[in-house]
């Protein structure tokens, strides 16, 4: 019956410590995932309502009382509204952009308020840095981005976050932990020094490199949107005639073979990041290459889909148990 | 944060009337200070610099006032505290610690106050206090949000109102100080002074306050009755009576043989620092916490520091049977070679009268036919003020004519006394219920005849109406003579009315919320049904309320919140879970059509009651027509769908 159910939820302590674990998007913030505790300003308050109380006792002063006990009840009236501030909004995550290792990981959080209200000063942070505040309007979405730094490369999951608030007054505190079961990609870092290989396999093609080649200029064509810039008739662009890529001709197809087996190093990380910079640098280049690695191997291609496949399979290299959700 | 600045401003500024004017001066620059470095024009200053100025403060308070403790200067002490904080205040933390100070600084000053306009003001300061405080935590939001943010602190002090009248109501009061008062913990309120010299009463004449204020059980006693008996003083030392012996009470007590009415009236007296109690007549039944003394005024056993509201039942007219026990030695005392010409007036009148009462007589005519004048600005009396005013001013007010009158009863051998109290007393047309001022301040003569027992003589009751200079003495001292009402012109009369009304108000306002003590309290609880109420019985009402508030508030709050889930769904949603239990989940991404298809493919059975159940569905959520479709129709073909 779905009450025991809702009932052994609520009962479950583990949540307490171990979290919730991760739960797919949107994540409502419910009742039971919404904490609510005072501030230090909230003790110091109600150390002054006290203060006030005796004050108002011992002289016996009834506005003394009134104003002790309005302050009283407008704390109490603070946690409620506090608690509101939280309860029942909506997370979920946006597409989260790959990212070489070292780098800062912008996760798009999108909070979905649908409620008749607006919620205002909702601070959302990863533990140990500064929160970013954000006001959301009634009835609309807004986007926060958080940043995040991760160690290592492969797919990596998004860490839990706290959502909290202290709006209206700042004298309680109402949180809740949220763990997104989402992940995003972490390419290894490119190395900073090092030079494409010499060797340039040219292979002989009954079709010719298609004009995709470096030799002979066969003529111009209207540009489509991947060609790469560097064939870009520049002059013409510049004599208003529109934009005209270049062409070659050949009977040649550059190909270049980024190899797992040429590099000397013994280190798997610093092959993986030499591999890294030697794709993001042909793509630059605009030339035809190809990825060999152990595991296995790419055919030459060119493009940013390509592109990605290579960083891709450079990422999960090693990683054995990547599932490629 | 410039709301921060006018909240505190506003919760400064009652204070700074009172304090003295270099203090008043220092909070002002200190407010313009913090204003120019939120214009960005000053810095603030340094921790070194501060540390300088609160020093120099807490020195000057202490010149001041010649304390640091105490209502005065600890106040003093405060602001300039609350002064210092704000000069440091940078961070949201800070901003807090300074809101709370200017909380503590609102409550001081009802130790001051408790007025009505007291109460307005603390509800103005604190609304302005907590949305500096909404603003301090909404950082981000800038000053097209501080609308917002005062709306939403009126809001939630709306909201808070009825919880706080219902602890102020029911939350018990514990009586009296906790661990004592300082020194001035109660100003010196003006009010009948123990001693009586002809100069005092005039001061009072000048003040229109309210000195009490009585409600009559039935009708009030007429003009010339209300007389209201205050300290009542025997010795005279040439120029000011007092009674070194008012504390000590009457030895026996009254009993009423003669079954004379009662007149049963409750008296709600304003704060005066003293202990006299005033009634009319001869106190009867009273308060257990007073008691009467010697001269049969009514004393009350505590300091009277705040408003204090008594009930009794006096007998007006009264006789005494008997002498016993009276000493009346001391109220024949006149000091040594004081006054010669008026023991020979006193001789004079022995001699032609036969008795006491026409000694009385003969001087009272003597002050009719004489030219005696009631003037508030009387010329001063220098050696001799009893002669001086008897045979050469004859001018004064009730003071002097008291004095003298008692004066010269005692040079007759009559023993005198006077007595000071109020005379007067105007009903509010309004609520019902006498208004007592401070200029109804009185002094008249008591003589004891030896049938009657101690009566009353007002000498000024004599004096012609054309030798009466004040107005509102005329009114007073001469009540048949009476300025009706009603022929007043339009614009006094509404300004008469508003003072009524307004009085009235005060006087409810008084009665309920400052005056809203222990005893106060224990009544209202007897007319709720519950006379006797312990400890258990009050914490377990006030949480029963308490509770009821608060979850009638969070209803209020969280009805936004609550989702209403589309009835229509939940229904379809329990029939997908009772098919989930027989292992077929409708998968995320499956429509009710398609859903139905492959139910029907697994269990045949079910075809006609899963494709009525899926078409009406269907129909309700999206078909045109959907409001020909009864939500029970569904709601009952899900329930009786049971799939084994």
């Amino acid at each position: 019956m779905p009450i025991l159910a809702s009932l052994s939820q609520h009962l479950n302590l583990q949540r307490f410590w171990r979290g919730e674990g991760p739960q797919r998007a949107p994540i409502i913030l419910q009742q039971r995932r919404v904490y609510i505790l005072p501030t230090r300003q909230g003790i110091y308050f109600a150390m002054l309502l006290f203060a006030m109380l005796l004050g108002a006792t011992n002289y016996s002063n009834s506005l003394g009382y009134l104003l002790t006990f309005l302050l009283t009840s407008l704390a109490i009236n603070t946690i409620l509204h506090s608690y509101r501030n939280l309860l029942q909004l909506r997370l979920s995550l946006a597409y989260i952009k790959p990212i070489f290792c070292g780098d800062d990981v912008v996760i798009p959080v999108v909070l979905d308020n649908r409620d008749q209200s607006s919620r205002y000063a909702i601070e959302l942070y990863f533990p140990n840095t500064e929160p970013i505040v954000c006001d959301v309007p009634a009835n609309a979405t807004y986007p926060v981005n958080l940043t995040h730094n991760p160690k290592h490369r492969g797919w990596q999951p998004v860490e839990r976050f706290v959502i909290a608030s202290r709006f209206p007054l700042g004298l309680f505190r109402s949180w809740s932990h949220v763990q997104l079961a989402s992940k995003y990609l972490v390419y290894p870092r490119p190395s900073s020094h090092c030079e494409l290989p010499e060797e340039i396999f040219y292979k002989a093609r009954i079709k010719g490199d298609q004009g995709h080649g470096t030799d002979d200029f066969a003529g111009l064509r209207n540009y489509r949107p991947s060609d790469s810039l560097h064939h870009i008739h520049w002059k013409a662009l510049a004599r208003e005639q529109g934009l005209l890529t270049k062409q070659f001709g050949g009977d040649r197809s550059e190909e270049l073979w980024l190899d797992w087996r040429n590099l000397t190093e013994t280190d798997t990380e610093q092959r993986l990041s030499i591999l890294t910079y030697w794709v993001l640098e042909a793509e630059r280049r605009g030339l035809t290459y190809g990825l060999w690695l152990p595991e296995g191997d790419l055919k030459p291609n060119r493009g940013s889909h390509h592109q990605q496949q290579c960083l891709k399979s450079l990422a999960l290299f090693g990683i054995t148990n990547a599932n490629t959700e | 944060m410039l709301v921060l600045l006018v909240a505190l401003s506003l919760t400064m500024a009652p204070h700074l009337v009172r304090t003295p004017l270099w203090l008043a001066g220092v909070c002002v620059l200190i407010l313009g200070w913090r204003l120019l470095y939120e214009c960005k024009l000053v810095a603030l200053p340094t921790s070194w610099l501060r540390l300088l100025f609160t020093f120099l403060l807490v020195f000057g308070i202490f010149f001041s006032y010649h304390s640091i403790v105490g209502r005065q200067a600890g106040t003093a002490l405060v602001l300039a505290l609350l002064g210092m904080k704000l000069l440091e205040t940078q961070s949201q933390r800070d901003v807090m610690v300074t809101l709370l100070f200017g909380y503590f600084v609102v409550v001081i000053n009802f130790l001051f106050s408790q007025s009505i306009f007291a109460g307005v003001y603390m509800l103005i300061t604190v609304l302005l206090l907590t949305t500096a405080m909404i603003a301090v935590n909404h950082k981000q939001g800038g000053f097209s949000y501080q609308g917002m943010h005062l709306r939403l602190a009126f809001k939630m002090l709306l909201q808070s109102l009825p919880m706080a009248i219902i602890l102020f109501i029911l939350f018990p009061r514990i009586p009296g100080p906790l661990w004592g008062l300082p020194q001035d913990a109660f100003s010196a309120q003006t009010g009948l002074s123990d001693t009586m010299s002809p100069g005092n009463i005039n001061q009072l004449s000048q003040s229109d306050a309210v000195a009490f204020r009585v409600q009559f059980h039935d009708a009030p006693p007429q003009q010339s009755r209300r007389y209201w008996r205050g300290p009542v003083l025997r010795w005279f030392d040439g120029r000011r009576w007092s009674n070194p012996e008012q504390h000590i009470p009457l030895p026996y007590g009254i009993d009423n043989n003669e079954n004379k009415a009662l007149l049963h009236y409750i008296v709600t007296l304003e704060p005066q620092n003293k202990y006299w109690m005033f009634v009319l007549g001869l106190p009867f039944q009273y308060p257990t916490d007073s008691y009467i003394n010697q001269d049969l005024q009514l004393v009350s056993k505590h300091r009277l520091e705040k408003v204090y509201r008594y009930d009794i039942n006096s007998l007006i007219d009264y006789q005494f049977d008997g002498i016993q026990e009276f000493d009346l030695q001391p109220y024949l005392e006149i000091p040594r070679g004081m006054a010669p010409r008026t023991r020979t007036l006193a001789r004079e009148l022995r001699q032609r009268a036969q008795n006491d009462e026409d000694v009385v007589k003969m001087a009272l005519e003597y002050i009719a036919n004489n030219p005696f004048y009631y003037t508030r600005r009387p010329p001063l009396l220098f050696d001799d003020p009893v002669d001086e005013f008897l045979f050469e001013t004859r001018r004064g007010f009730c003071g002097h004519y008291a004095s003298a009158f008692t004066i010269l009863m005692r040079a007759a051998n009559i023993p005198a006394r006077v007595v000071t109290g109020y005379q007067g007393g105007e009903m509010n047309p309004l609520d019902d219920y006498m208004i007592i001022r401070q200029s109804d301040a009185h002094a008249w003569t008591e003589i004891w005849l030896a049938k009657q027992g101690w009566t009353r003589i007002d000498p000024t009751s004599l004096i012609p109406a054309d030798r009466i200079e004040n107005t509102e003495d005329l009114v007073r001292r001469q009540p048949l003579i009476k300025t009706p009402f009603a022929d007043l012109d339009w614009f006094i009369k509404s300004w008469r009315q508003t003072q009524f009304a307004w009085d009235a108000l005060n006087h409810r306002w008084t009665q309920w919320v400052i005056g809203y003590n222990d005893a106060r309290q224990r009544s209202v609880f007897s007319t709720m049904g519950l006379p006797n109420i312990t400890w258990r019985g009050l914490s377990v009402l006030l949480f029963f309320f308490l509770t009821v508030t608060v979850l009638s508030i969070a209803f209020l709050i969280f009805r936004r919140s609550m989702i209403r889930r589309d009835p229509i769904l939940k229904t379809y949603e329990r029939f997908c879970r009772k098919l989930s239990k027989k292992g077929l989940s409708r998968h995320p991404s499956e429509g009710p059509h398609a859903f139905a298809c492959r139910i029907i493919q697994s269990y045949p059975q079910w075809t006609h009651t899963v494709s009525s159940i899926t078409q009406l569905y269907i129909a309700m959520r999206y078909s045109p027509s959907a409001q020909l479709f009864s939500l029970q129709d569904l709601k009952t073909a899900v329930r009786k769908f049971k799939p084994r």
